[in-house]
C-alpha cells in the first residue's frame, strides 16, 4: 500500500530559486527586531525585566547621570565598566523607561540585533554561504537565554554585540591583512568592548595576539606588522588606559576595578574564606564549570553539535587562518575559564556545584557570551556535513532542543538565576511598605547592599542619598537629621554601621526620627 | 547450515552459562510460609525490584488480582504504593504477566521460583541470538565476531546478573532488538509487511513493561519512517513514496494502550495515573503495619508533585550522571566492562572508513545515547542497589556488536585481537563475580555512609566468603567444591571458547580460503 507523489523537478527548481533569492541580510533584521519584541514584551508582562539585582543597579548608574541628587558623569563610578550606561542615559531620562526597566531592554534589544546581523556576516565571511549563515542566525536569535538577557538591562548583549563587530572585522584582516579598514573598525569595536565589560579586555588583548601570530605565519615585513600592532593597539588599548585614568582622578586608584571594596575580587574573597570557590587554582574544573555553563546556556544538543563544528573547522587543512579566527572566537571561554582559575570570578551550576553549597545558582549568565561562537560552530558543523541526512540530522536536533525546554528538561537557567538563584533581586516587605507610605523628602539608604528596590517603590532618584551622593552621604551618617526625612537600614549595612551601631548617632536617630517598619533585618525611620 | 549450527551454538552456550549462574532455591515462595528468608543477600529475593514482580505474580495466580494483600505489599516494599486503600507493585504489571506461564509450569513440581527466574533467562538466551543475527545479518560480521558480539553482551557485561533474576531489563532487551531487526527485514522487502506489525506491538509491550522504554524505541521507529520513505528522480520528476505498509501495526499498539488505560482506570482511579506517580509505601518506615494509607488528598498531592517529566529527567543532573554511569568505581559501564570501550572505536571505524551500514549503525547508536543520556539526567542513575549500570543494559546490547566492526575492519591484526581478549577476560571476570554472588552492590553514595563496600568490591568479599545466590552451586555443587573452583569451572572454558573464535577460528577460515584458491 503506497502513497506516491511527484514534483517536478522544475517545480522544485523553482522553490529552490526562490529560496535562494530570499534577501537573508534584510530577513536577519526582521526576525531579530520581531523576536526581540516578543521576548521584551512577555517578560515585561511578567515583571522579569528587572529580575536581577544587577539590572536595577546598572539602571540605578545610568538615571543618576542625569537626574540625582549630584547628578554628573562621575556617578558613572568606578567598577563596572561605562558604556553599557551611557547607551541607557537617554532612556531612563523618562522615569517609565526607567522604573520598568525597559531602558536597558532598548540597548539590549538593539544590541541583539546588531550581534544577529554581525554573527550572519560573519558566518558569511567564514563560509561564502547564506544558508550556513542563517542558521547561524537562528540559533543565536532563538536562544532562549539570550532572548531573555536581550529583554533586560544586563550588560551581556551590549559586550556581545561589540564582541561580534571586533570579531567580524577582525576576521576580514585576517583573510586579508591588507585590509587596514577592518583592522581599525576591530579596534574601535575593541575599544567598546573594553569599555564595556571587562571580557573585552582580553578580547583586545587576543587580537593583538593575533597579529603576532599571523607575523610568525610567514616571517615577513615586522615592520608593516609593528605599525599594524601599534595602530590597532593605539585605539583598541586607549580604552583600558581611559578607565585607568578616569579611577585615578575619580577614585583616586587607577586599580580601583580590582583594588576597591566593591570589586568581584574583593567579592571572591567571601566565598574562598567559606570555602566555596570550587575553580579557583583548579584548572579542571575551572574548564569543567565555564563549559558546563557554555552547554547549559546554549542548550544541550547545540552544544554537543558545534563541538563537532569546531572540531571540523579545526580539521579543515585548507583553511589556514583556521586556527588564528578560533582564537578570537574562543576568547570568552579563555577569558572566563583563566578569571574562574585566579579566584576573580565565580559560577554556580546546579550541574556540577556540591550539594552542600549555600548557594548552587548564580553568575550562570556568563555562559552566553560563548553562544555568538556556539552559534557560528553548529552552523559550521551543518556546513561541513556531507550527506543530506546529516545536515537534516542536525536541524532535528536544533530543532528538538526546544522540545527539551517544553517538556521542562532544561531551564532557561539565565531566567533561573534571576528568579531563585543568588543573583535575584530580593523583594522584602519593607519595598511594599516603603511604596505606600513614601510621600517626599530624601531617603538614606546603602544602595550597594540593596536593602530594597528603588525603582519599585516610588521614590524619585533625585531623594535618595547613597554613596555616591557626596557630601549628603557622609554628613547624613554622622548628623541624619540634616537632609533626610526616611532613613531605610539593613542589618551590617553602611547606614546600620554608621547610624544604628554607633550609640551617639543612635541618639540622635530616635531623637529626631520614629521608627516606623520593623522586621529581623530591616528597620525604617521616618522624621517626626 | 554454518548459521543454523552457530545459533544452535549460541543458544547452547547461553543456556549452560546462565543456568550455571541462575539465582533461586526450591519451592514456591510465599505460598510456602517462611520462604520470606529468600529476601537475605545472595537470595533470589534480596532486591525489592525482584520481590515486587514476583509478589504480583503470586497475586495474580493465587488472587487473580493486581491489587496485593498486605503480606504481598510488606514483602515487596519499598517498590510498592498506594491507591485509595489498596497496594499495587510500583512498577508496569508485565514482568509479571509474562512470568505467570513459567511460575504455573512448575508450581505442581514446588519450582515456581526457579521456573520464572529461568523464564527470564529465556529471553535472555533470545537476546544473544537476535545480536547473532543482528551482527551476522545487518552489519556482516563473520560467524566467529557475530558469535562474539552475543557472548560480549551476554557474558561480559552486567547484564549476566539481570539474566539470572527477575527484571524486566532483558525483556526491554528483546523488544528493542527484535523492533530493529524486524525493521531491517522490512527495509529488505517493502511488502512484507508482517514485520512491520512487530516494532509496533513491541512499542505497545514496552508500556506493560517500563515505561522509560518507550523513549528507547524512538530511534528504530526514526529508522521504520525512514525506510518506508523512498525519493529518487526520474523522468525529470522528484517522486516521493510513502509506504502505508510500515504504519499498518499501529492498530495494535493503540490496542495495547488502550488496554493498559484501562488497567489504570480499574486500578487506579484514572487512566492516565501510572503507579510510579502515586505514594510509595515502605513497610520498614510504618512501624504498625496496620496503618492507614494517607488521605486520597495525600495522595493527589503527591501526584502533582511528581507527575511531571522534568522531575524525573533534569538536565542539570547529566554531568555527574554521566560520569556515574561510565566511569565511576561503583556504577560505571566502562568500569565494569571496558569491553565496551572497543565499542567507540567500532564507532568510529564505521563511520571513517567504509560507507555501509551507516544508517543501521547510527540507528544502534542512537539508542545507546538515548540511554545513556535519559538515565544521566534521571533522578536516580544508580539504579538502587544493583550490579553495574543496570539502566544501561540496552545500551550493553547494541554496543556488544562495535568491537567485532572494528576488529573485522582493522583486518583482524593480532594485536587488536589481543586487547580485545584482555578486556574481554577482565569483564567477563566482573560479571561473574557479581552474577555467581550478588546483584544488591550499593551505589558510593550509599555505601560511604553505610560504611560498607561498593562496586565490585563487595560482591569480591563475598565471592572469598564462598556466598554465592546461584542454585546449581548451591544444591548440587557446594557438597564437592567451593565457590572459587565452581568460578573456574565456569571461567576458563568461557575465555577459552573467546579465545578459539578469536585466534583459531579465523585461522582456519583462511586456511579454506586458500584451499579453495
Amino acid at each position: 500500500m503506497n502513497l506516491s507523489f511527484s514534483i517536478s523537478v522544475k517545480t522544485v527548481n523553482r522553490i529552490k530559486s526562490w529560496i535562494d533569492r530570499l534577501p537573508y541580510p534584510k530577513l536577519v533584521f526582521f526576525i531579530s527586531w520581531i523576536l526581540a519584541l516578543i521576548a521584551t514584551n512577555y517578560y515585561f508582562y511578567r515583571d522579569l525585566i528587572v529580575a536581577y539585582g544587577d539590572a536595577e543597579s546598572h539602571l540605578n548608574i545610568a538615571k543618576r547621570v542625569i537626574h540625582s541628587l549630584t547628578p554628573g558623569l562621575a556617578q558613572l563610578g568606578g567598577i563596572w565598566l561605562p558604556i553599557p550606561h551611557i547607551l541607557m542615559v537617554p532612556f531612563v531620562y523618562f522615569d517609565g523607561l526607567w522604573r520598568t526597566g525597559l531602558a536597558g531592554s532598548i540597548v539590549s534589544g538593539a544590541a541583539f540585533i546588531i550581534s544577529s546581523t554581525f554573527l550572519y556576516k560573519l558566518v558569511y565571511l567564514l563560509t561564502k554561504n547564506k544558508y550556513a549563515s542563517f542558521i547561524a542566525f537562528l540559533v543565536f536569535a532563538s536562544n532562549l537565554n539570550i532572548l531573555y538577557l536581550q529583554a533586560t538591562p544586563m550588560t551581556e548583549l551590549p559586550l556581545i554585540a561589540f564582541f561580534i563587530l571586533s570579531s567580524y572585522f577582525f576576521t576580514k584582516y585576517i583573510l586579508n591583512e591588507a585590509d587596514t579598514g577592518s583592522l581599525i573598525m576591530a579596534a574601535f569595536f575593541g575599544f567598546c568592548a573594553v569599555l564595556t565589560r571587562y571580557d573585552g579586555w582580553f578580547l583586545i588583548l587576543f587580537e593583538a595576539l593575533t597579529m603576532i601570530l599571523l607575523y610568525l605565519r610567514r616571517r615577513k615585513d615586522w615592520k608593516k606588522t609593528e605599525g599594524k600592532l601599534l595602530l590597532f593597539a593605539t585605539l583598541a588599548f586607549f580604552g583600558v588606559l581611559l578607565w585607568m585614568v578616569w579611577d585615578l582622578l575619580i577614585l583616586g586608584d587607577p586599580f580601583y576595578f580590582i583594588n576597591s571594596q566593591f570589586s568581584a575580587r574583593t567579592q571572591q574573597q567571601e566565598w574562598l574564606r567559606r570555602g566555596e570557590l570550587p575553580a579557583f587554582r583548579n584548572f579542571p574544573l575551572a574548564l569543567a564549570y565555564y563549559a558546563v555553563t557554555a552547554m547549559s546556556n546554549s542548550g544541550l544538543f547545540v552544544f554537543v553539535i558545534a563541538i563537532f563544528g569546531l572540531g571540523a573547522f579545526f580539521g579543515d587543512k585548507k583553511n589556514r587562518s583556521r586556527f588564528h579566527i578560533s582564537l578570537i572566537l574562543l576568547v570568552p571561554f579563555i577569558f572566563n575559564v583563566v578569571t574562574m582559575f585566579m579566584g576573580q570570578s565565580v559560577i554556580f551550576i546546579p550541574h556540577l556545584t556540591p550539594v552542600d553549597f549555600e548557594w548552587r545558582l548564580f553568575n550562570v549568565r556568563y555562559g552566553t557570551l560563548m553562544i555568538p561562537g556556539i552559534a557560528l560552530f553548529f552552523a559550521l558543523a551543518w556546513f561541513k556535513a556531507k550527506q543530506t541526512g546529516t545536515k537534516i540530522l542536525i536541524l532535528a536536533l536544533f530543532i528538538g532542543q526546544f522540545g527539551l525546554y517544553l517538556v521542562g528538561f532544561s531551564k532557561i537557567i539565565t531566567l533561573a538565576d534571576g528568579v531563585e538563584g543568588l543573583s535575584r533581586a530580593r523583594r522584602p516587605d519593607a519595598e511594599l511598605f516603603m511604596d505606600e507610605k513614601y510621600d517626599y523628602g530624601l531617603v538614606l539608604v546603602d544602595d550597594y547592599a540593596r536593602t530594597m528596590s528603588i525603582i519599585r517603590t516610588g521614590i524619585p532618584m533625585q531623594n535618595v542619598i547613597y554613596i555616591g551622593t557626596k557630601p549628603y552621604w557622609e554628613e547624613s551618617l554622622v548628623a541624619p537629621e540634616r537632609y533626610t526625612r526616611w532613613i531605610i537600614m539593613q542589618k551590617d549595612d553602611a547606614v546600620w554601621d554608621a547610624i544604628y551601631d554607633q550609640p551617639g548617632v543612635r541618639s540622635r536617630l530616635f531623637k529626631y526620627f520614629e521608627k516606623v517598619y520593623t522586621s529581623p533585618n530591616i528597620l525604617i525611620f521616618r522624621r517626626i | 547450515m554454518k548459521n543454523f549450527f552457530a545459533i544452535v551454538f549460541v543458544i547452547f552456550i547461553g543456556l549452560l552459562l546462565y543456568t550455571s549462574a541462575l539465582r533461586g532455591e526450591i519451592g514456591n515462595p510465599l505460598v510456602d510460609k517462611g520462604m520470606t528468608k529468600l529476601s537475605k543477600a545472595t537470595g533470589p529475593f534480596e532486591s525489592s525490584h525482584e520481590r515486587a514482580p514476583y509478589a504480583l505474580l503470586v497475586s495474580l495466580v493465587e488472587r487473580g488480582s493486581f491489587e496485593l494483600t498486605q503480606d504481598l505489599a510488606n514483602f515487596a516494599s519499598p517498590d510498592t504504593v498506594f491507591s485509595g486503600e489498596k497496594y499495587f507493585i510500583i512498577f508496569p504489571p508485565g514482568v509479571s504477566l509474562v512470568a505467570m506461564p513459567f511460575y504455573l509450569l512448575a508450581k505442581e513440581y514446588h519450582l515456581a521460583q526457579l521456573s520464572t527466574y529461568a523464564g527470564m533467562t529465556m529471553f535472555a538466551i533470545l537476546n544473544l541470538v537476535l545480536i547473532y543475527l543482528i551482527a551476522k545479518n545487518i552489519f556482516r560480521l563473520s560467524i566467529g565476531y557475530a558469535i562474539l558480539s552475543a557472548m560480549v553482551f551476554g557474558f561480559a557485561t552486567t547484564s549476566w546478573s539481570f539474566a539470572a533474576s527477575l527484571y524486566q531489563h532483558h525483556l526491554t532487551v528483546l523488544l528493542i532488538l527484535i523492533s530493529y531487526y524486524s525493521v531491517w527485514k522490512y527495509a529488505l522487502n517493502m511488502q512484507k509487511w508482517l514485520w512491520t506489525i512487530v516494532p509496533w506491538t513491541v512499542m505497545g509491550l514496552s508500556i506493560w513493561l517500563d515505561y522509560p522504554s518507550v523513549l528507547l524505541l524512538i530511534p528504530v521507529f526514526l529508522y521504520l519512517f525512514l525506510k518506508s520513505l523512498k525519493i529518487y528522480n526520474a523522468k525529470k520528476k522528484l517522486n516521493i513514496i510513502f509506504n502505508f505498509n510500515a504504519y499498518l501495526g499501529i492498530l495494535v499498539f493503540f490496542a495495547l494502550v488502550g488496554v493498559h488505560l484501562y488497567y489504570n482506570k480499574v486500578n487506579f482511579g484514572s487512566p492516565t495515573v501510572l503507579a510510579q506517580f502515586l505514594k510509595r509505601y515502605d513497610s520498614s518506615k510504618v512501624q504498625d503495619q496496620a496503618v492507614q494509607p494517607p488521605t486520597k488528598q495525600t495522595i493527589e498531592e503527591t501526584i502533582k508533585k511528581k507527575s511531571t517529566f522534568s522531575n524525573l529527567f533534569q538536565e542539570n543532573r547529566i554531568i555527574t550522571g554521566l560520569y556515574t554511569l561510565t566511569v565511576a568505581s561503583d556504577k560505571g559501564l566502562f568500569y565494569f566492562s571496558p569491553i565496551l570501550i572497543l565499542a567507540i572505536l567500532g564507532i568510529f571505524t564505521i563511520y571513517r572508513k567504509s560507507n555501509k551500514y551507516r544508517l543501521e549503525a547510527g540507528i544502534l547508536i542512537s539508542v545507546f545515547l538515548l540511554n545513556l543520556f535519559m538515565y544521566s539526567s534521571w533522578s536516580e542513575p544508580w539504579g538502587g542497589w544493583a550490579f553495574g549500570p543496570r539502566y544501561l543494559i540496552p545500551a550493553m546490547a547494541v554496543m556488544s556488536v562495535f568491537p567485532f566492526i572494528w576488529l573485522d575492519r582493522n583486518n583482524n591484526k593480532i594485536r587488536a585481537k589481543l586487547i580485545t581478549f584482555v578486556l574481554f577476560c577482565y569483564s567477563s571476570f566482573i560479571s561473574l563475580l557479581g552474577v555467581l554472588t550478588t546483584t544488591a552492590t550499593p551505589p558510593k553514595v550509599e555505601a560511604v555512609y553505610l560504611k560498607i563496600k561498593y562496586g565490585f568490591f563487595l560482591n569480591w568479599d563475598y565471592f572469598m566468603d564462598g556466598r554465592s545466590g546461584s542454585f546449581v552451586f548451591n544444591e548440587f555443587v557446594s557438597k564437592h567444591i567451593n565457590l572459587q573452583q565452581y568460578f573456574i569451572l565456569i571461567y576458563i572454558p568461557l575465555i577459552l571458547i573467546v579465545f578459539i573464535l578469536l585466534f583459531i577460528v579465523p585461522l582456519l577460515n583462511r586456511k579454506q580460503i586458500s584451499k579453495k584458491i
